[in-house]
């Protein structure tokens, strides 16, 4: 089951990190950098799932989020917050900004992949 | 002032009484010494009367002239003040007797008969040889009528005079009260009530009052008070200003406080959230690529790198640990850590911790139970919370245990959900039983170095535990091993 990720991301590192990971497991990987470019990438290429960084340059995440849910085209795409922030709040504010989920960074390499094909099972 | 009177009328109503006393006794007085007066006159009278006729009368008397006797008799009582005559001669045989007699006025008791005046006069006659003989005796009577009838007209004068006299009184005593007394403490009653503004000393009239004497010595005396208290009052005024300057200045060094204080926590919930974030992130990395190493994505290991690898990942996830300490007490303590109140399936979560720590606990050898009676129901309580305080209890309890066993027990203990943790590990001293939930306890004693552990695990339990509205303790004697012990209340368990 291979699938189309859109991953948005400021960080060099963890961008090659998820990027090598779910090329290893045999998916496609779409980068954007920021908030904009992956709400461009994302209305282009028609992804089946999107992960999200939420402290981003500019827009953040809750914004980017918002202006995905906002694009009728994309309605149905889950987008999973893959964050670094773990106050309290933070989840419930990703998920009223239209998250379907949200994980926390670190990222556990041993269940990380489960995660994420539990939300492309659920995908449409 | 329970009505409002004027002093003057208050002062005649208290007046009225001994007045009239007064007058109607000087006025009783008067009478009694007019009618003794004019009694005595009578009486004198009815003597020069007597005297006067008493040659005729005898002559008369002498002649058996009864004609004469009776003419002398009429002539008698034309005086106005004779009531009544007798002439009886010296056998007391009464010769004549005309108007009211003696006996019938004694008969009639009145108060006056004591008075009534009667002039007995005795008739001689006198001999040629120059003797006397005793031929009868001559009676004039008067009565107090007529002296009542010689005063009546005076004491009616005397009566309406003292009327008017005390009418007349009456009012120029009332009009000088008023208008000397009352008219002047009514109108220093209001001047001193016009003294109401008590900072507008200027503003204060003074009373008018010309004269020496009670009442000027009052409004001295009011006067004299007045000054005082405005002085009083602006004593009171600087010393009010002086205080709202210094309670002004206090409340602002306490809003600069509280300012810097509020600002300070702010920074610190923020260096929080940044820091948190900054930490993760190339710690994500850190253990992201480690574990893709040790996956053997990227190709095959030797045991070395293995071994190394596997340090590498230990080492990340201590700091993992050490952040998430960190974070979490920093965050109880500054009260933003907010717990959740949903059902909680007690042995549901036991059995969770259990089965996540039981490969730890086989790495290490030891035995792991998890005893929880059949039916606990739901607590109301945090899940996350609840299991993060039991994951920390059988971790340490796993850690510090080398051979033997760790077991959970869960049950109901009176209006609490009793829950133990129990090893067969080191034990604690009693001393240190004291400082066991105190941050960083176990680098004061230097365990951490032997047995890892952030040290923050059993402070961050404790206030977990207390947010929960629970308690924690710890039982324990060096080498009998531990007993953890957590409540928490289950009032609010579910049906």
């Amino acid at each position: 089951m291979n699938a189309k990720i859109l991953y948005i991301e400021d960080n060099e590192e963890n961008m090659y990190l998820v990027t090598f990971m779910l090329k290893a497991h045999g998916h496609e990987v779409l980068q954007a950098w920021d908030g904009p470019e992956g709400v461009r990438v994302a209305l282009d290429d028609r992804p089946d799932l999107i992960l999200l960084d939420i402290q981003l340059p500019g827009m953040d995440g809750y914004e980017t989020a918002r202006r995905l849910r906002a694009e009728p085209g994309l309605a149905g795409i889950p987008i999973v917050a893959l964050t670094s922030y773990a106050m309290a709040g933070d989840r419930e504010k990703a998920m009223g900004a239209g998250c379907e989920g949200y994980i926390e960074k670190p990222i556990n390499p041993d269940t990380f992949m489960i995660e994420i094909e539990a939300f492309l099972g659920s995908a449409p | 002032m329970a009505s409002h009177q004027t002093l003057a009328r208050r002062l005649v109503h208290t007046m009225i009484p001994w007045f009239l006393l007064i007058a109607f006794g000087l006025t009783a007085a008067q009478i009694t010494v007019q009618y003794l007066s004019v009694n005595g006159a009578i009486a004198g009278d009815l003597g020069s009367l007597a005297r006067t006729v008493e040659p005729s009368v005898a002559q008369a008397v002498w002649e058996l002239d009864q004609p004469s006797l009776d003419d002398l008799a009429r002539g008698i009582m034309l005086n106005a003040i004779v009531t009544g005559v007798s002439i009886t001669g010296d056998d007391r045989a009464t010769l004549v007797a005309i108007g009211r007699l003696p006996e019938v006025q004694q008969e009639r008791r009145s108060p006056w008969s004591r008075f009534a005046k009667r002039v007995r006069m005795p008739l001689y006659f006198r001999s040629q040889r120059g003797e006397l003989h005793l031929i009868g005796q001559l009676d004039i009577y008067s009565s107090p009528e007529v002296v009542w009838q010689r005063i009546r007209s005076g004491l009616y004068m005397s009566l309406a005079g003292s009327v008017v006299v005390t009418g007349a009184l009456w009012l120029l005593f009332f009009g000088t009260i008023r208008s000397q007394l009352s008219k002047t403490v009514t109108g220093v009653a209001r001047t001193v009530a016009g003294w109401t503004d008590p900072a507008g000393d200027c503003a204060i009239r003074r009373i008018e009052y010309p004269y020496r004497d009670e009442l000027g010595d009052l409004v001295d005396a009011l006067h004299e008070n007045r000054a005082r208290l405005t002085v009083s009052l602006q004593d009171l005024g600087s010393v009010n200003q002086n205080l709202e300057k210094i309670v002004e200045a206090r409340t602002y060094e306490l809003r600069a406080a509280k300012d810097a204080a509020e600002s300070a926590d702010r920074l610190k919930s923020a260096f929080l959230a940044t820091m948190s974030h900054e930490l993760r992130t190339p710690l994500n990395s850190i253990i992201g690529f480690t574990g893709i190493l040790l996956q053997e994505m990227v190709g095959p290991l030797n045991p070395e790198q293995k071994k190394q690898m596997g340090m590498v990942r230990t080492s990340s996830n201590h700091l993992l640990e050490l952040i998430n300490d960190v974070l979490d007490l920093s965050k109880i303590e500054a009260g933003q850590l907010q717990v959740a109140h949903e059902p909680v399936d007690l042995k549901a979560a036991a059995l969770k911790v259990t089965e996540s720590l039981r490969p730890l606990a086989q790495k290490k050898g030891l035995a792991l139970h998890c005893e929880v009676p059949g039916a606990l129901g739901l607590l109301v309580s945090d899940r996350r919370r609840v299991e993060q305080i039991l994951t920390n209890l059988m971790g340490n309890a796993i850690k510090f245990t080398e051979k033997g066993e760790v077991t959970l027990r869960v049950a109901p203990a009176g209006q609490d959900m009793r829950i133990d943790v129990t090893d067969t590990g080191i034990g604690i001293d009693r001393a240190d039983l004291e400082r066991l939930f105190q941050p960083f306890f176990q680098i004061d004693t230097g365990l951490t170095r032997k047995y890892g552990g952030t040290g923050l695990g059993l402070s961050i339990c404790k206030r977990l535990t207390e947010l929960l509205g629970g308690r924690i303790w710890a039982e324990s004697a060096p080498g009998q091993g531990s007993t953890f012990t957590f409540l928490l209340p289950r009032t609010e368990v579910l049906p």
